[in-house]
């Protein structure tokens, strides 16, 4: 039986939510698919949202236009038709971008700074200079688990909401941790987690949770994927989290 | 002699005029019947709420305006060292305006361009030689239309940009090589400076102006009244120059495009019965620098025509700052489609768009006698 619950904040938790239901039209809610941020190219150059690493937003404003582009009419139309075209269209969020803006979003609202000023780049000349102007952009898994930004857990008991998972076997990818249950020794029971996920079926933004207890790991929607397939998972705190939860 | 340009710039006018209020109506019936009107598939601005009713409405209709200008420079005013060479521009211009309107409206297939790696390996590895060779011979157009296409460039229907690049160098090339060669002209005014020879320089110069007042009006040509009226007032700054000038046949010229622009305007307030397309908006941006570089007050165009470089800019810093910092800057470029989504009143932008041409005119004839 748990007795300890923790949670990202609400600021974080709506971000999340934002991604799981976007706006494509009037009464039509979709789950963001998956798009892999591209090392070079259009996309890379292009708008945020097509470079895999949009807010939901900045997704959401894409999808009044590429409806246009299209002439279709979401409200008429199949969640799976308008990923579809979403995907053709390359318009989705990566894991690492889907982290970043779940941090974002906690630390403007307790920092009041974005996270792209709290966490430091590993780059320098032109490229940091690319990372100071596209900053959302040039976010990736190895930045935020990078030693200057972050450190590992070795004990899963310490796991807390905000912490990145990380799965560098397959593919870097990363996952956040959203809730956490202990019970009344502390020991982890259960744990929350979101991510942006590259799936052969049902990809996109996903819930899942990892019961510690059978060392089970569930998602949804079932897709019958779950994350350990990645390979083994590493997880990491930022140093910038920390003091949020000494805080609390 | 000014006051005979003037009667005689009146005749032509009021010709102009007359004519295109006369032929409008048959025009705005036949774009509608051949169906040459706004669509939404491929109209981005159609986006704003407040647009959404000039779907249906008939483009092409600048058809008129360079009908009526050709007829009437033929038939009263062809002179072969000083309205020839302006004529043929505006009708290679409008050639190419006019194939983009109808390809965009008519042809329903989307031309997206090969990576370059994918060409890259189609030299290497196509199981037909031939299909090789053709693909290494034309990897630099290959590299040059995908530069294009990485810039921002939509692979749209109609003629796209980079198409439309090579058509302008060479309409920019006529006029460098009517001014340069034919006119053994190579000298750019300067206010207060007066007159610098630039030598061979001259052609870059006339190049990059012929190209940026060409799409500089074309984009400016997006809301009703908006091109049509910043036109008249620039063309009206250029006519008191060409009066102070005395140049008779480039008066009488501008005389017949504002009355034709005038005649156009009459149906194009809100609501227009018909716009203007590219089939005309180019050729009048190409036109202007014509007259500028006839007049010898080049560098006017950059203060007579500043709603159009204003215009051009905000599209210029749309596609940088989406490059840069990945993100849009207005929430639509042009400024004018901006201007609209925060709830700016059409009839507002375009008057604001009005005064401040009518401004900028004015300095730029006072510059003319400086």
């Amino acid at each position: 039986m748990s007795i300890a619950i923790q949670s990202l904040p609400q600021s974080a938790l709506n971000v999340i939510n934002a991604y799981i239901n976007l706006k494509a039209a009037e009464n039509k809610y979709i789950r963001c698919p998956y798009f892999r941020n591209p090392r070079s190219g259009r996309e890379r150059w292009g708008l945020t949202a097509y470079s895999g690493k949009g807010s939901a937003q900045e997704i959401e404003t894409e999808l009044e236009i590429i409806e246009k582009l299209e002439g279709k009419n979401f409200s008429e139309m199949h969640e799976n038709e308008i990923r579809d075209i979403m995907r053709k269209r390359k318009l989705g969020i990566e894991c690492s971008g889907f982290v970043t803006r779940i941090l974002d979003a906690w630390t403007r609202e307790f920092y009041k700074k974005p996270i792209y000023s709290l966490i430091k780049f590993n780059s320098s000349g032109i490229s940091w200079l690319f990372c100071k102007m596209r900053p959302y952009t040039h976010i990736d898994v190895p930045t935020l688990v990078h030693q200057k930004n972050a450190y590992e857990i070795k004990n899963v008991n310490d796991i807390m909401p905000g912490d990145i998972v990380r799965f560098n076997s397959i593919i870097d990818h990363a996952i956040i941790i959203t809730k956490i249950e202990k019970d009344v020794n502390l020991n982890l029971i259960k744990a929350y987690y979101a991510h942006s996920v590259s799936e052969d079926n049902g990809e996109g933004v996903k819930e899942g949770q990892i019961d510690f207890a059978s060392g089970k790991w569930c998602e949804l929607p079932d897709t019958g994927h779950t994350i350990d397939e990645k390979g083994e998972p590493k997880f990491y705190r930022l140093f910038i989290t920390e003091p949020l939860w000494q805080n609390k | 002699m000014a006051e005979q340009i003037v009667l005689r710039s009146f005749y032509f006018f009021m010709g102009a005029f007359f004519i295109t209020v006369i032929l409008s109506p048959t025009l705005i019936l036949l774009l509608k019947k051949l169906k040459i009107v706004r669509r939404d598939d491929r109209d981005f601005s159609s986006l704003i709420r407040t647009r959404k009713n000039k779907l249906g409405t008939p483009v092409f209709g600048g058809i008129i305006i360079v009908g009526v200008i050709t007829a009437l420079t033929t038939l009263f005013n062809w002179h072969r060292e000083t309205t020839f060479v302006p004529l043929g521009v505006l009708w290679l211009a409008a050639l190419l305006g006019g194939a983009d309107d109808l390809l965009n409206i008519f042809y329903t297939k989307e031309r997206h361009p090969r990576t370059l790696g994918r060409i890259l390996r189609f030299i290497k590895f196509h199981k037909n030689l031939r299909y090789r060779i053709f693909y290494a011979v034309t990897f630099p157009w290959q590299t040059y239309k995908r530069i294009f296409y990485l810039m921002g460039s939509h692979p749209g229907k109609g003629v796209q940009a980079h198409e439309k690049i090579i058509i302008q160098l060479v309409i920019g090339g006529i006029i460098a090589w009517w001014l340069s060669f034919k006119l053994d002209w190579t000298e750019l005014w300067l206010p207060w400076l007066g007159n610098i020879d630039l030598g061979l320089f001259i052609i870059p110069v006339i190049l990059f102006l012929v190209m940026f007042m060409a799409n500089s009006v074309n984009i400016t040509d997006g809301i009703d009244g908006l091109s049509a009226g910043t036109l008249i007032i620039a063309y009206g700054a250029f006519f008191a120059i060409a009066l102070q000038q005395g140049s008779s046949d480039i008066s009488l010229l501008i005389a017949t495009i504002i009355g034709t622009l005038c005649g156009y305007l009459l149906f194009n307030i809100k609501p227009a019965k018909y716009q203007m397309g590219d089939v005309a908006s180019l050729g009048m941006g190409i036109l202007l620098t014509a007259i500028a570089f006839a007049l010898d007050r080049p560098i006017l165009l950059l203060i007579i025509g500043m709603i159009f470089i204003i215009e051009i800019m905000s599209v210029i810093i749309q596609t940088s700052w989406k490059v840069l910092f990945g993100k849009r800057l207005f929430k639509m470029a042009p400024i004018h489609h901006h201007l609209e989504i925060i709830n700016k009143e059409e009839s507002s932008i375009v008057m604001y768009a009005w005064t401040f041409a009518a401004l900028f005119g004015v300095v730029g004839v006072w510059l003319s006698f400086q």
